[in-house]
């Protein structure tokens, strides 16, 4: 009976207080909702802004990252994104009370054949940086399809094309400025 | 005069060959789909959970309607839930979040219930982002929980495990303020 009530005091003892901090009102909300860039060529950049609009009376910062979700959770026919750091964007954001911030997002994919024809999805997600409890996070869905052509920086085809060009004008001049040289000066 | 004329032309024609083929490959036009008008916004009340003292291995529930979703924007959208490990306020002592739903030594356990859903069906809240899922009365899936307009709620309480003792290790001290965070995320369906 003594050592019964030994271990009741112990486990008394080792109580702890699951307690969350003091309670924050969230009040914030993000357009859009989807993103869909179509036809990126490899090698190409893309922009788009996303508007936070926080609706509380004092500023709060929210954190940007972004989210790979599975494959049951993505559009249909959409690839998971191969890496998150084609995306780039502000790590954090801070929006003054009632007021709007435009997140410039870009998407750049590397100069390479085989992400040619691609179709993928990608969440970013947006998150206030002080945390209670229960917190709410909005994730935008970013579906990205790229062209069937990569894009390798300037268009090389034009290059040559000019090239050719200068040199076959070039060629013609001197050609006929011989041509029209009399052959034989006369005395 | 006229043979200088014909092949000037002809040169000019065959430099601008390659050009016109190059410019008529370059025909890529990239398009950006920005649905302006659509945004997302949920609130959740309350967004504190006071559960005062616990003891080691003891399941500690909510009212089944605890805590209400609203949906404040104007799309459809699905809810995801997502728990972390539970840190001592000081620092330095944390609780694992359990990947199952047992509990251990410096492990506990979070599960949710929808309201309205089988009675007492918990379901698992692990570190990794997951649709809150409906549970049939008859137990079978129910589908995500989805807020399907303006204004539409939703009620879902939780359950925490806490624990089991363990002194040797200190996995349970006693009068430790503990502290976690669950994200309740919503995204367009």
């Amino acid at each position: 009976m003594k050592r019964q009530t030994k271990y009741i005091c112990l486990i008394v003892a080792l109580s702890a207080i699951f307690l969350p901090s003091t309670a924050l009102a969230w009040s914030f909300s993000v357009s859009p909702v989807e993103v869909k860039i179509d036809n990126l060529p490899p090698g190409e950049e893309a922009e788009f802004n996303l508007t936070i609009h926080n609706k509380d009376n004092i500023s709060h910062t929210f954190i940007l990252t972004t989210h790979n979700p599975e494959e049951s959770e993505r559009r249909p026919e959409k690839a998971e994104f191969p890496n998150s750091n084609w995306v780039s964007f502000p790590q954090q954001v801070e929006v003054q009370a009632n007021s709007e911030a435009k997140v410039r997002v870009k998407v750049a994919i590397p100069s390479q054949q085989k992400w040619a024809g691609k179709d993928w999805e990608i969440w970013l997600s947006i998150t206030p940086v002080e945390k209670e409890l229960l917190v709410v996070n909005y994730y935008i869905r970013l579906l990205v399809s790229t062209g069937k052509e990569v894009q390798a920086g300037p268009n090389m085809g034009l290059i040559i094309g000019i090239a050719i060009g200068i040199l076959l004008l070039g060629c013609g001049i001197y050609y006929f400025r011989r041509k029209a040289k009399p052959k034989h000066p006369r005395h | 005069m006229n043979k200088r004329i014909v092949s000037m032309a002809l040169a000019i024609i065959l430099a601008l060959i390659p050009c016109l083929l190059a410019l008529a490959a370059d025909d890529s036009t990239v398009t950006i789909t920005v649905l302006t008008d659509k945004y997302v916004e949920i609130t959740l009340e309350p967004t504190e959970w006071n559960i005062g003292d616990v003891e080691p291995n003891t399941e500690c529930p909510t009212n089944p309607t605890w805590c209400t979703i609203t949906n404040n924007g104007n799309c459809v959208v699905d809810i995801y839930i997502k728990g972390e490990d539970a840190g001592w306020v000081d620092g330095g002592y944390t609780w694992k979040l359990s990947s199952t739903e047992n509990n251990s030594k410096g492990v506990y356990a979070l599960w949710y219930h929808i309201a309205g859903d089988k009675a007492d069906s918990y379901t698992p809240i692990t570190e990794a982002p997951t649709v809150m899922k409906h549970i049939k009365p008859n137990g079978d899936d129910g589908g995500p929980l989805t807020l399907i307009g303006n204004g539409v709620q939703k009620k879902f309480g939780l359950k925490l495990l806490t624990p089991l003792p363990d002194t040797e290790t200190g996995h349970f001290w006693g009068g430790r303020e503990m502290k976690t965070t669950i994200t309740i995320s919503a995204v367009a369906a």
